[in-house]
């Protein structure tokens, strides 16, 4: 764990108003654009680097993705108008073109396999293995508070109960994590104290020997269940262990208490107020240091959310994603809304993408805005991917998948460029290597062993 | 239910395999019966060879196309033991969808001798010859179970679950599956919040009544002289023995008294003091998880009486047994025959069996997405309120509960002559002379209604949310209500052309039936089409209507045997009479995978195939088939670990 007086005094720093978590802006904080060569203090990948996954899904409509100005050399000169939003942080940005997943496409199986690699079997609710954020996770995992941390809205409509749909994130083969969906609760994840609460270690210590016990009784197929029982309550120890010495830190500095404010209990009603307190929670998690590995699904893998807030746009998100079907009587359409043109209902679609892109700004601002310690900003030490598990919605594309990836990995990425690989290149490629912008150096996703090359 | 559409209700596998000793058996006793059938040279391998000679290309390995490996598939033993794959294999092949047409045609006479193998060897196959209960592996209560049984605990009804992340679903439909059954430190996070929540509201100051009642009895104590130890005892063992829905061990009762203690010492205050143990016996895996006793040996065996109660009480109430379920438990009677069917008829009649078509039912039939998935805009509809929807749901919930309790044959769920009603309900449903908002039985005059498949809730939710599809309400009777779905469109076939959609001069009946009439389509929506056809007097939530798109609607199907019939009542009587067998296999099929919460596998075959033929011959009383579902081998018996695990 990082020394805690850093993460103390940044926690210092945080204030909150209402359902919102207002992250400081200081002098010192302000972003480095004025540095002649940032890269020159970076060092290769490091497992003090963070990770985070942003899921959207639908897909992107084809075309809308592909910069319109790209260098001799690679960079990125300008993107195009769906991309708008994230104009002005394109020199953080890799846009990818070319990677796929072979196998598991679609809506559910996509989802499910979006970081496994491999097919999804439905009978079995089974991946092919561990996701890639889990496989950092789990190397990581005595070194903070929380191994990972696994957001999402809350779904609407249909399928918003389907397993495959709501996971990306699996910890083995059939155990997908649940995701929380409440701000309140993922701020309780990382701060909630012992103080107000009466499960402390004597009941925590019971809790574990009684489960043991039954853990020794079981079968196989009983003890993983237990195993999985264990560890949560596992995870909530090393949570109060964590309490316990901050709340000892705390009395030295009631400024701290005064300060952590929890936003309020349920959802944000602004889907954008919604969205921007989720992404400020995982820079403060990534701040605070309660965890460097995170993955936030935008939506379900087939979402129906209406963004009918953005201007000139009705329709369900997934209804639009079909946008060469104008008639509003698909499964999925809500018989009220109806187009006049292919190119006008693809437009609306391409809003509630660009609007995600904007989202996705948002984050890569906030994490540039913030120094620590040793001089980099967190987006200097993190890698974000921000993508789909589609490509064009229309057809269910499964080829040149919606990917950028954001940050610079502690230096093991050099963003601001174009990264085409040949046609068809896996996108655990893509997963190998940010696992290396890690420090973790793992053999083999699937059938791939080359990690790509982001520098 | 219904949470993952329609490609997701079939199984869900568990990872049960055959005990290894029985493994050897079979081959042995397959081996046997091959070679005793190859001397009488008959050829039992037709099937396997055609599938080895047309079908490999295709479906072998890790890429295999739609994730179908024949290649390792037919080497399974028994064969038999991927039945539903087995089941759409059979269907692809004599429908000729595959293999593809560009690839091979088979002859008639190659899907004649493919057919008839299947018959012999898969589907007639001995499964009585599989002795094997299934496993139930540990896991934990759904969130619905999680609210009733602290319901029932305290008196009160006082869990808030709203907060646990959404119980999702997978294949089977339910909830309450052990393979979408996770527990990991969010949630248990959120059951320690819950349970000192819980708790601290009964200790309140200002506590309401029936919460200070709550807590009275959860402290009752008759001898007032003892001192606090003593006290605390008593209480910590009274909750124990029902939170953990068995006797409380002498060891867990001890570490939690351990917890009193130290809280006591430290403030002196024996109410501040009890909350300790309390709450962690709301967090303890005991209570949590369904643990179900431990067994030794390595054949199959008759669960215990406890795990009897809880097995009967989550399956007919969704919560804990209550105190007289435990007592027989105790005395260890409640196996007992005359027993069993006296409380199983007990617990019928009360209110907590109404979870029956609440949550059963409701995940079976889908129409638990009433109100949440399923609605219509308000401003535009305001007569579709939240007490409309409301009481959609509850109509069907009741029904199916009502025949349980009363004893109906099962067909009546298709051709009841009653229902339930509020005023609301029946105006929709253009029904006179009922009035207020309490649901009633209402014995029917009008033939529009009658039977779950002419249910406001059942109807939308098997309807487009715009208008309704005749396919879909057809795809749905047959593979939800009869069990027997049509295999998966071929790729690349779409919906309705939008060409064909928009043109004048068709109905909307004949612009679905020219979609039909392609060749690979035809053989499947011969039988859904009609099916839908005859439903089409009623919209897309449920309201009875006679046109269409300006046109008078034409309720008439016939069926591919040449059976014609019209409309709602007319279907009805064609399921009634001629699917009854199809429709009890699959309530059995749905109640037996609920009760059990597991995916039911080719060796649960026997025992389904018992209980319907039990339901038969007592005339289709749901009590029959409910009785023969608990007295069923799998719910009965469980594998031991040893063997289970292999």
């Amino acid at each position: 764990m990082r020394k805690t007086a850093s993460r103390i005094s940044r926690r210092t720093l945080l204030k909150g108003t209402g359902a919102a978590l207002a992250l400081p802006w200081l002098d010192i904080m302000k972003m480095p654009t004025d540095q002649a060569d940032p890269m020159a203090r970076l060092k290769r990948g490091s497992q003090n680097n963070r990770l985070a996954y942003l899921y959207f899904p639908n897909g992107s409509a084809k075309g809308s993705w592909q910069p319109e100005k790209i260098s001799p050399d690679g960079s990125l000169q300008k993107l195009n108008r769906w991309m708008a939003p994230l104009e002005s942080v394109k020199q953080h940005l890799l846009v990818t073109n070319n990677l796929w997943t072979p196998r598991g496409n679609g809506h559910g199986a996509g989802t499910a396999t979006w970081l496994t690699d491999g097919g999804y079997n439905e009978r079995k609710i089974q991946v092919a293995g561990r996701s890639a954020d889990q496989i950092v996770a789990h190397r990581l995992k005595n070194q903070t508070v929380l191994p990972s941390l696994e957001l999402s809205v809350k779904g609407e409509g249909h399928f918003s109960g389907c397993l495959p749909r709501n996971s990306i994130s699996w910890r083995d083969a059939g155990t997908p994590l649940e995701r929380e969906t409440e701000p309140r609760s993922v701020f309780d994840r990382m701060f909630r104290t012992s103080a107000d609460s009466a499960i402390d270690r004597s009941v925590v210590d019971i809790v574990l020997e009684h489960a043991r016990q039954i853990k020794r009784a079981g079968s196989i197929e009983d003890q993983r269940k237990i195993d999985e029982y264990l560890e949560s309550v596992r995870g909530l120890e090393k949570r109060l262990d964590f309490a316990e010495q901050q709340t000892q830190q705390a009395l030295d500095n009631r400024q701290v208490t005064d300060t952590l404010t929890r936003p309020q209990p349920g959802i944000p009603s602004n889907h954008q107020a919604y969205v921007r307190l989720m992404l400020d929670l995982i820079v403060l998690a990534f701040w605070a240091d309660a965890t460097r590995v995170c993955t936030f699904m935008l939506d379900h893998g087939q979402s129906n959310r209406y963004f009918d807030f953005i201007p000139d746009c009705k329709g369900t998100w997934h209804a639009l994603s079909h946008y060469r079907d104008i008639s509003g009587r698909t499964e999925d359409d809500d018989g009220k809304t109806s187009w006049n043109t292919v190119s006008s209902k693809r437009d609306m679609y391409n809003r509630v993408t660009r609007w995600h892109h904007a989202q996705f700004a948002y984050l890569i601002k906030k994490l540039h805005g913030i120094r620590e310690a040793n001089g980099q900003t967190l987006l200097e030490s993190s890698t974000l991917c921000y993508g789909s598990s589609i490509s064009d919605g229309h057809n269910h594309g499964e080829d040149n998948l919606p990917l950028i990836l954001a940050g610079y990995g502690g230096g093991s990425i050099n963003p601001g460029r174009f990264l085409n690989p040949p046609r068809a290149t896996s996108m655990s490629r893509m997963h190998l290597a940010m696992m290396q912008t890690m420090g973790i150096d793992f053999e083999r996703l699937g059938d791939e062993e080359r990690p790509l090359d982001l520098l | 239910m219904q949470p993952c559409g329609q490609s997701c209700q079939r199984s869900r596998n568990s990872t049960v395999h055959h005990p290894r000793c029985r493994v050897g058996y079979c081959f042995f006793l397959l081996a046997l019966l091959w070679s005793a059938k190859a001397l009488h040279g008959q050829n039992n391998d037709t099937g396997i060879q055609l599938l080895q000679s047309q079908c490999l290309d295709c479906h072998t390995g890790p890429n295999a196309d739609g994730e179908l490996d024949l290649s390792v598939f037919i080497t399974q033993r028994p064969l038999v033991k991927e039945l539903d794959t087995w089941r759409n294999i059979s269907q692809r092949i004599a429908l000729g969808d595959m293999p593809p047409a560009d690839h091979a045609t088979l002859t008639g006479k190659q899907k004649e001798s493919f057919a008839n193998w299947y018959t012999n060897e898969i589907y007639n196959f001995d499964y009585a010859s599989v002795r094997h209960p299934g496993y139930e592996p540990v896991r934990r209560l759904t969130h619905i179970e999680y609210q009733n049984t602290i319901r029932d605990l305290f008196k009160v009804d006082i869990a808030d679950v709203t907060k646990f992340s959404a119980d999702l679903s997978g294949r089977s439909g339910f909830e309450n599956s052990a393979n979408t059954l996770f527990l990991q430190t969010g949630l248990f996070e959120k059951y320690t919040q819950s349970a000192e929540h819980i708790v601290g509201r009964l200790f309140e100051s200002t506590a309401s009544l029936p919460l200070l009642e709550a807590k009275q009895k959860l402290l009752a104590i008759e001898n007032t002289q003892l001192d606090p130890t003593e006290r605390a005892r008593v209480i910590i063992r009274r909750f124990g023995d029902r939170a953990f829905r068995r006797p409380i061990q002498p060891r867990e009762l001890d570490d939690l008294l351990k917890i009193f203690h130290s809280a006591f010492q430290e403030n002196g205050d024996f109410d501040q003091a009890i909350q300790k143990p309390l709450i962690a016996v709301l967090v303890m895996p005991q209570f949590l998880l369904k643990v179900e006793s431990e067994m030794s040996g390595i054949h199959p065996q008759k669960i215990s009486d406890f795990d009897l109660a809880s097995r009967l009480s989550y399956f007919l109430w969704a919560t804990m047994p209550d105190n007289r379920l435990l007592r027989l438990a105790s005395e260890g009677r409640l196996s007992e025959p005359e027993v069993l069917s006296a409380e199983v008829a007990r617990m019928l009649t009360s209110k907590r069996a109404r979870a029956l078509g609440t949550v059963f039912a409701a995940q079976w039939l889908g129409f638990d997405d009433v109100g949440i998935r399923r609605r219509q805009d308000p401003i535009d509809n305001p007569w579709c309120t939240e007490t409309l929807m409301e009481a959609m749901r509850s109509e069907s919930a009741f029904f199916f509960y009502s025949l349980l309790r009363d004893n109906q044959p099962v067909h009546q769920l298709i051709d009841a002559r009653y229902t339930y009603l509020n005023e609301e309900l029946a105006r929709h449903y253009g029904i006179r002379g009922i009035e207020g908002t309490k649901m009633r039985p209402v014995r029917l005059k009008t033939t529009r209604r009658g039977g779950i498949l002419t249910h406001a809730s059942v109807l939308s939710v098997t309807a487009f949310p715009d208008r309704t599809s005749p396919v879909v309400r057809g795809h749905w009777v047959l593979s939800n209500l009869l069990g027997t779905p049509p295999p998966d469109p071929p790729p690349d076939v779409g919906e309705i052309d939008e060409q064909v959609l928009e043109r004048d001069d068709l109905s909307f009946r004949e612009k679905v039936q020219l979609h039909s009439k392609n060749p690979q389509c035809a053989a499947c929506h011969q039988e859904m089409d009609p099916i839908g056809f005859s439903l089409e007097n009623y919209d897309n939530f449920g309201r009875w209507r006679t046109r269409q798109y300006g046109e008078a609607i034409d309720a008439h199907g016939q069926l591919p045997n040449g059976q014609r019939f019209t409309g709602a009542a007319g279907l009805r009587e064609v399921i009634a009479s001629q699917r009854r067998d199809d429709l009890t296999r699959q309530i059995a099929k749905k109640m037996l995978t609920y009760a059990t919460g597991r995916q039911l596998e080719y060796y649960d075959e026997a025992a389904l195939r018992k209980i319907v033929e039990t339901t038969r011959q007592d005339d289709y009383r749901f009590q029959t088939l409910l009785m023969a579902i608990i007295e069923s081998y799998p719910f009965q018996y469980k594998q031991p670990y040893q063997s289970a695990s292999e």
